[in-house]
């Protein structure tokens, strides 16, 4: 066995688990749940949503912390060499190259949405939005028009590139002096923001606020209110296990990276079930307590229903709650400012998550120092980070955010939990996860890894597949109680429909500016999945150069 | 709010802030901790 030269280390055990909570915990945790909670069953959503994070969440976590502090021993801070550690077969490695490519892609829109929050978080301190309305602040960052494929905004590109800078600043710091830094301060200030916000938002009554015409109690409610005929609907839970998946940050090869820069005998399973329970607080209590109750205390349950139906909170977010700050009075610019800035901080801590397995990459196989390293991440993701800023956000925005940020992330986890189960071998899994353990994981959890957590996930990607429009539960209602299937139709958010541009449909009596903008997107929608490709080629070529350079210099590690 | 809605978001939060508590307090007492500190 032989250790990286440089291997950096973790200064802290506490600063460790800050780091896996603040990239577990996102904008996702903020603006995502909640929705998803009250479009899928109110409090009866908590059901499939705790099964899933007990036989999805949790184990997988336990694995990706497994498979990091065994691939670190070996030198491997990165997923094409923990895997290759593992797996043994040249395919493994190149698998890895999902835990590359897709912190790369992500990294290039999500760094986009974390300047939105640093400039709205500025501007609602200067009490900007006493004059200017959300909607057109938005439009004025992002220059986003209908109907227009270009959106360049110069001062939204200027906070976008000054956001890179400050990311790619941190991680040139290394793991102890920057990311654990950022970590151990932002995660706390993070929760002290959302618990300022949630009480000061329950504490909104109809009697003596003028603006308000609801109790945020009716908001909580609608979140909480368990309706149990859900329970029945297997796209509730789906939903359930989607929300888990996504807000544990599972399938990114970033949790890998950091666990890497374990020793041999620290413990996985307390760290990796306190940076899951810590997702789950900031998840669950506070964001469940933010979001929905302010809305609708002030706009009403009806409207705030009708705004979170399609699953996402994020329009209510960014374009209606600065508004809804105004009727705080002098408190409002605070507001504003602890609402994005909290979503700043779970979203420089996730993104910082994203660049470190790149440069993790850089510096094991090509020695790059780590200033070079944050270079040649900021150099890679510019590139892919114009297109982002520069072009309507139907186009790369949206498909990065599908393919790289929802669909790769289910098929790495299918591969890691195949791997590790099936591959390398559950039992040895369980031993190497269980060396140095400080908490003893239920025997239970060995058979959840072996059969339920594959099985699990292998029926999310095949239902994200082969997604139709109608729904699921329709076609499993035809088995069940014999009434007619609907007529088959690729749904539009499913893989098949996204790839065919199912999304994107041509309405009846479309102007002819509407038709060119319809037929601009689905060209750009293709370039921009060549420009995907052509990552995910470069950087198993760096994979294929680097184990070629390994051989050559007599360091090809495996155990 | 609903009885049964205070009922399951009550239980709900009993158990997440119980086990992040319980896991911080685990973290906090290992001896790991301190001897990395």
């Amino acid at each position: 066995m032989s250790e990286s030269p440089k291997r950096e280390q973790w200064a802290s055990r506490i600063g460790l688990v800050l780091a896996m909570a603040g990239n577990a915990v996102g904008l996702g945790n903020f603006l995502r749940f909640p929705a998803q909670a009250a479009k899928n069953g109110g409090g009866a959503f908590l059901i499939p949503y705790i099964v899933a994070f007990i036989v999805l969440g949790l184990p997988l976590m336990w694995i990706e912390w497994t498979m990091g502090r065994f691939g670190g021993q070996y030198g491997h801070h990165s997923t094409p060499g923990i895997f290759d550690s593992m797996g043994r077969r040249k395919f493994w490695k190149y698998f890895g190259v999902f835990g590359l490519w897709a912190n790369l892609i992500i990294a290039a829109y999500y760094l986009y949405i974390e300047s939105w929050c640093m400039a709205y978080a500025g501007f609602s301190l200067m009490n900007g939005f006493a004059e200017t309305a959300p909607k057109d602040f938005f439009a004025k960052l992002t220059g986003d028009t209908p109907n227009e494929i270009w959106a360049i905004s110069s001062w939204g590109m200027a906070i976008f590139a000054v956001c890179i800078a400050i990311n790619v600043g941190i991680l040139s710091r290394g793991l102890a002096k920057g990311i654990e830094i950022v970590s151990k301060i932002g995660m706390p200030l993070l929760i002290v923001f959302a618990a300022i916000l949630a009480i000061r938002g329950l504490m909104i009554s109809p009697a003596t606020d003028s603006h308000a015409v609801e109790s945020p109690m009716v908001g909580l409610n609608f979140v909480w209110e368990p309706k149990f005929d859900s329970l029945t609907n297997p796209a509730v839970w789906l939903a359930a296990a989607g929300q888990i998946f996504f807000t544990l940050s599972i399938g990114m090869g970033s949790m890998h990276c950091y666990s890497s820069y374990l020793r041999k005998d620290d413990d996985v399973t307390l760290n990796g079930a306190s940076g899951a329970w810590t997702n789950e607080l900031c998840e669950v209590v506070l964001g469940g307590t933010i979001l929905l109750p302010i809305a609708v205390a002030y706009l009403g349950l009806v409207a705030v229903q009708e705004m979170v139906a399609g699953g996402s909170g994020f329009g209510l977010g960014f374009m209606v709650f600065p508004k809804l700050f105004n009727y705080w009075g002098s408190f409002a610019p605070v507001a504003g400012f602890l609402w994005f800035g909290l979503l700043f901080f779970a979203a420089i801590t996730s993104s910082l998550a994203m660049g470190q397995p790149i440069m993790a990459f850089l510096q094991d196989e090509f020695k790059f120092s780590r200033e070079k390293s944050a270079l040649a991440f900021g150099a890679m993701l510019l590139p892919l980070a114009l297109p982002v800023a520069m072009l309507h956000s139907q186009s790369f925005f949206d498909e990065f955010d599908y393919w790289a940020g929802t669909f790769s992330l289910v098929v790495m986890a299918v591969g890691e939990a195949v791997l590790f189960a099936w591959i390398y071998g559950v039992d040895r899994g369980w031993n190497e996860m269980m060396r140095g353990a400080d908490l003893k994981v239920p025997r239970v959890f060995y058979w959840i890894m072996k059969y339920v957590t594959p099985t699990f996930l292998i029926v999310i990607l095949v239902t994200s597949i082969f997604k139709p429009q109608a729904g699921w539960e329709k076609y499993v209602a035809s088995v069940t109680s014999g009434t007619a299937a609907p007529k088959w139709e690729w749904a539009d958010d499913g893989m098949i429909g996204k790839l065919l541009h199912k999304d994107l449909p041509l309405k009846e009596g479309a102007t002819p500016k509407e038709i060119a903008f319809n037929q601009n997107l689905k060209l750009v929608r293709t370039v921009d999945r060549g420009a995907m490709l052509a990552a995910f080629a470069g950087f198993a070529i760096l994979v294929s150069i680097a184990w070629r350079k390994r051989e050559a210099e007599g360091r090809n590690i495996s155990p | 709010m609903t009885p049964l809605a205070w009922v399951f978001m009550l239980s709900v939060w009993t158990l997440i802030i119980g086990c992040t508590i319980y896991c911080f307090w685990k973290l906090m007492s290992s001896k790991s901790l301190e001897s990395d500190d």
